[in-house]
């Protein structure tokens, strides 16, 4: 009633009817019983539990049980059939049970299971095993098979046993005892396998690989449990050094004195390589990969010092410094953890001594001295590394050099820089396909240029000699007249013999390319050969004469002239061109020099020459063809205008006839000297080029007798392209045509005009 | 201390490890020292080895097979506090000083002191006075410096990196002391071991005992 009373109190707010008995016996209701009044709502109450133990309990027994059941059934097969009878047995039983709490259900179950199906426990753990420690157990199962059965047997026992009971007492004890217990194991294991008599026959090897995969397998089946126990105890300290290293983050190589040049991209890269190892260090198992990786980057480590300074090998003093840097950087996870759950598992031998264990001594170093890291073991001020620590500064030169407080911009600042490179790169690329297509382009001119000309050239050359030949031979028959001036003295005129033949030799060689004139190089060879009596003959002659050594040099001048053209045709091929053309040339346009202003002072003399070179062949009864051919082309060389060609042509004609093959010399002449007459135009256009190169070979090259046979393959159209080199060679010619006349004065005149024309040679090039 | 040559020395065929730590202050010579010892080699293009911090070497003395382990410490002062991390587990100590620093001796005199401190008599020292092909300017006696080696129990040796003088004397030394202790303690260790190792084994015995009989059981079952 007191409660009405105080319902009362709230009358004002609420009408009577809500607060009466919902389902309307007159009663007040009370919102705690769902509005009913105590009397309805017991009635309620009643009503539904009734309906929940007849339906819904039992279902949701049966879907347990059953589930249990299949979840049994599923952990071993041979057992099913006790299972079922088992399990028909605790049916019974939870029929029984039906009426009391749900949950005591499965609590009955799993004694029932605990107690009467033990076999189904036992290969739990098996199916628990991770890939990791399956296959260590596979790798030491088979270096075990390799072993005799006896050791087999007691290794795996042993390691087996003591994984159960660490599997079982891990959690209940700390680090260090877990620890110690493992070091018991492996010094048992080891004592095991070195002492007793049943082990005897195992090399040392085997010995350290059993101790190897003893302590990898027992850490990477209890690795879980014992990592998990190192990170707890470890937690805090694993937290502190992170951040302790964060906020070392703007330590420099310089503030170390490591002497690791960071801004370089080599060196950049090992350090990558480091950090690498330093993380990767964290995601392994077993304590000795942990310290290979270790290992592996303090290499990594050492050649960046090598890198960073060259030289001689990193000591100490270098590499520490160096590690606590590449720690600082690499910031790897979990340091202390690692530290510890290393030396807690680890072999002791192996932490002891050898390379493994000094590098973990030297971590350990490195972790103290980042964490006991004051200003003064940098060389800083207190207030400095204050400033530094807090954030509130940065240190001087911590954005440049490379040392990057924030990795993406390092990353970013690489990036630019291969960009760069690239670019770079690029530029270049584009540059030279640019110059290549220029290459290119030219090459096609110039080749279309020169095809050109010598489809211009060719058939000029080719076509008309023939005919000309043909032609000049009636032609030359009308043109005897040229020959009167033979009158010469003998002397000279074989100079100037020696001179045309030489010429001839270069001319009657190039037409070898065309069948036709093939027989020319025969000419020539055997021009050669009597070049060389005549040159012999010409110094002894001039000696002979007043003016010895003039004349001789001259002989040997003129000679030499057309030589050094042939011996570069011979050379070379292609570019001799020119040089090669220069005796054609020389031959067949030495009229149209003539008429060119340079020319016509030496010209005059030709004639003479012609003469003089014709009278030879008399005197020198040695070849008996040489007079037959020599009347036509005497013919040619006779009208007036022509006189120069012609005679120079009726020299060197001459000079062929002297020699067995009389034939060939006169077409090739006949046919520059219709050449030249027709086409006087055509070598200065081409021949200009070539001039450069040809005149100072002419004036210095020695005596190269042999290799005149060797005929010049295009001749016959180069010889247009070079007009000037005619020069050269005509220079030759003329001198010799003009000692007949007054040896010792003529001699001088050739001084001069070879002057003149080396001036002129001068002022062209 | 000996742990790892005791083990390895109590089978007497096999071969004993020993851990030597080079202490000085830097420039010293330390690094100079060990490259002259193990590579034969001083300031040398030719040195094989990538560094010098850590190296081995293996020698024969009086038919025993040894294998040193030279670790070579950073010897700057802002490193000194991590010595112990250094030398710890070590047989021997090699303490090189300058001949023509003061200052380097006083600090072996510091290593020495804390040696004794931290390892007892188990380490054996020697000290050495490097770079005596400076002998014009020399700063430490040679008479100061023997007789603080007499008076703390360590050999002395004088020594020249560069002219490879009294170096290979200096190791031999050391290992000579070094076996003596590790005989002496693996007798000791032998003796006690035998005891020791004798019950531990029984008590894995018993383990054993009681878990396979129950496994066995459950396996033939």
């Amino acid at each position: 009633m007191s409660s009405n009373s105080a319902w009362t109190g709230a009358r004002l707010h609420i009408n009577e009817s809500e607060l009466m008995c919902r389902t309307g016996c007159g009663y007040y209701g009370n919102p705690a019983w769902d509005g009913h009044c105590s009397k309805c709502y017991k009635e309620m109450v009643q009503k539904t539990q009734q309906r929940k133990t007849v339906f819904d309990p039992t279902q949701k027994i049966r879907n347990k049980v059953s589930r249990s059941v299949s979840d049994v059934s599923e952990l071993t097969s041979t057992a099913t059939s006790m299972m079922s009878r088992k399990f028909d047995r605790f049916e019974e039983k939870r029929r029984q049970q039906l009426d009391k709490r749900t949950k005591a259900v499965k609590s009955i179950f799993r004694k029932s299971q605990s107690k009467d199906v033990n076999k189904v426990e036992h290969p739990k753990p098996n199916r628990q095993l991770s890939i990791e420690s399956q296959c260590v157990g596979q790798e030491f199962n088979d270096f075990l098979k390799t072993l005799s059965k006896d050791v087999q047997v007691r290794v795996s026992k042993q390691i087996n046993m003591f994984v159960d009971k660490m599997l079982r007492c891990v959690e209940f004890q700390s680090v260090d005892e877990s620890g110690e217990q493992v070091h018991d194991f492996y010094n048992t294991m080891n004592e095991m396998v070195s002492m007793q008599s049943a082990y005897h026959d195992l090399t040392q090897e085997q010995v350290d690989k059993i101790n190897e995969l003893t302590e990898r397998y027992v850490t990477t089946r209890l690795y879980k449990a014992l990592i998990s126990a190192v990170n707890a105890v470890n937690e805090e300290k694993d937290l502190a050094i992170q951040n302790r290293i964060r906020s070392l983050a703007w330590v420099s190589s310089q503030h170390l004195e490591c002497g690791v040049k960071d801004s370089c991209e080599e060196v950049r890269e090992t350090l990558d390589l480091v950090i690498t190892e330093l993380i990767e260090m964290n995601s392994r198992r077993v304590p000795s990969d942990k310290l290979k990786c270790l290992v592996s980057s303090s290499h990594h480590v050492l050649n960046l010092l090598k890198q960073s300074r060259g030289g001689s090998p990193a000591s100490a003093d270098d590499f520490l410094p160096a590690l606590i840097y590449c720690v600082l950087q690499a910031s790897p996870p979990l340091l202390h953890s690692n530290i510890a759950y290393i030396t807690n598992f680890a072999q002791q031998s192996s932490l002891q001594s050898g390379e493994a264990g000094y590098f973990f001594t030297n971590l350990c170093c490195a972790v103290a001295f980042i964490e006991k890291m004051t200003a003064e073991s940098l060389g800083l001020t207190a207030d400095e590394f204050e400033r530094y620590m807090s954030g509130v500064a940065l240190p001087p030169n911590a954005l440049d050099g490379g040392v990057w407080l924030c990795e993406g911009m390092r990353i970013m600042q690489q990036n630019l820089k291969t960009l760069d490179d690239l670019q770079s790169r690029m530029d270049r690329l584009l540059t030279e396909s640019d110059a290549l297509m220029k290459e290119m382009d030219d090459v096609q001119e110039n080749v279309s240029k020169e095809v050109a000309g010598v489809i211009e050239r060719t058939p000029l050359t080719i076509r008309p000699r023939k005919a000309d030949i043909d032609e000049e031979v009636p032609a030359s028959e009308l043109l005897p007249p040229p020959l009167t001036p033979q009158t010469m003295e003998s002397g000279k005129p074989q100079v100037a013999d020696g001179n045309n033949q030489v010429e001839d030799a270069s001319l009657s060689a190039p037409p070898t390319l065309e069948v036709p004139l093939s027989p020319d190089i025969l000419a020539a060879q055997q021009s050669l050969s009597f070049l060389q009596g005549l040159s012999a003959l010409d110094s002894g002659l001039l000696s002979s004469l007043d003016s010895n050594d003039k004349g001789s040099e001259q002989g040997t001048a003129s000679i030499e002239a057309p030589k050094p053209e042939e011996n570069k045709t011979l050379l070379d091929d292609s570019p001799p061109f020119n040089l090669s053309s220069l005796p054609d040339l020389l031959d067949s346009f030495s009229p149209l020099e003539g008429d060119g202003s340079k020319r016509s002072p030496v010209h005059v003399p030709p004639a003479l020459d012609s003469t003089v070179s014709l009278t030879n062949p008399f005197i020198q009864p040695s070849s008996s063809t040489a007079p037959p051919p020599l009347p036509p082309r005497h013919h040619v060389g006779q009208p007036p205008i022509v006189t120069r060609a012609s005679g120079a042509a009726s020299t060197r004609d001459t000079a062929h006839t002297s020699r067995p093959p009389p034939r060939p010399c006169p077409q090739s002449y006949s046919g520059f000297t219709i050449q030249g007459g027709r086409i006087p135009s055509i070598p200065c256009d081409t021949g200009n080029m070539h001039l450069f190169s040809t005149p100072p070979d002419p004036l210095s090259p020695p005596l190269e007798g042999p290799q005149l046979p060797l005929p010049p393959p295009l001749l016959p159209t180069t010889s247009r392209t070079d007009n000037r080199s005619c020069t050269s060679s005509g220079d030759s010619t003329p001198r010799p045509s003009e000692k007949p006349l007054k040896r010792e004065d003529t001699i001088d005149k050739v001084y001069n005009v070879l002057g003149d024309i080396v001036q002129t040679f001068d002022s062209l090039l | 201390m000996c742990a790892a040559a005791a083990a390895a020395g109590a089978g007497g065929t096999r071969s004993y490890n020993f851990k030597i730590v080079l202490l000085g202050e830097g420039c010293v010579g330390k690094t100079s020292l060990v490259l002259r010892y193990v590579e034969d080699k001083f300031n040398d293009r030719h040195i094989t080895t990538l560094q010098a911090s850590f190296l081995t070497k293996r020698i024969n003395l009086s038919g025993k097979r040894v294998n040193l382990a030279i670790w070579d410490t950073a010897g700057q002062e802002r490193f000194h506090a991590l010595g112990p991390i250094y030398y710890r587990e070590s047989h021997g100590a090699v303490l090189v000083y300058d001949i023509t620093d003061e200052d380097s001796f006083q600090k072996v005199k510091n290593w020495v002191r804390e040696l004794r401190r931290m390892l007892g008599n188990d380490i054996c020292l020697v000290i050495a006075g490097n770079k005596i092909d400076m002998e014009k300017e020399r700063h430490v006696s040679l008479e100061e410096a023997e007789a603080y080696a007499q008076e703390v129990g360590a050999f002395h040796f004088q020594t020249s990196a560069k002219q490879n003088k009294g170096v290979e004397e200096l190791f031999i030394e050391l290992t000579r002391r070094m076996l003596d202790n590790a005989v002496t303690n693996d007798q000791q260790r032998i003796n006690s071991l035998t005891r020791g190792g004798n019950t531990r084994n029984l008590q894995i015995i018993d383990d054993q005992a009681n878990l396979p009989s129950q496994k066995s059981s459950c396996c033939s079952a």
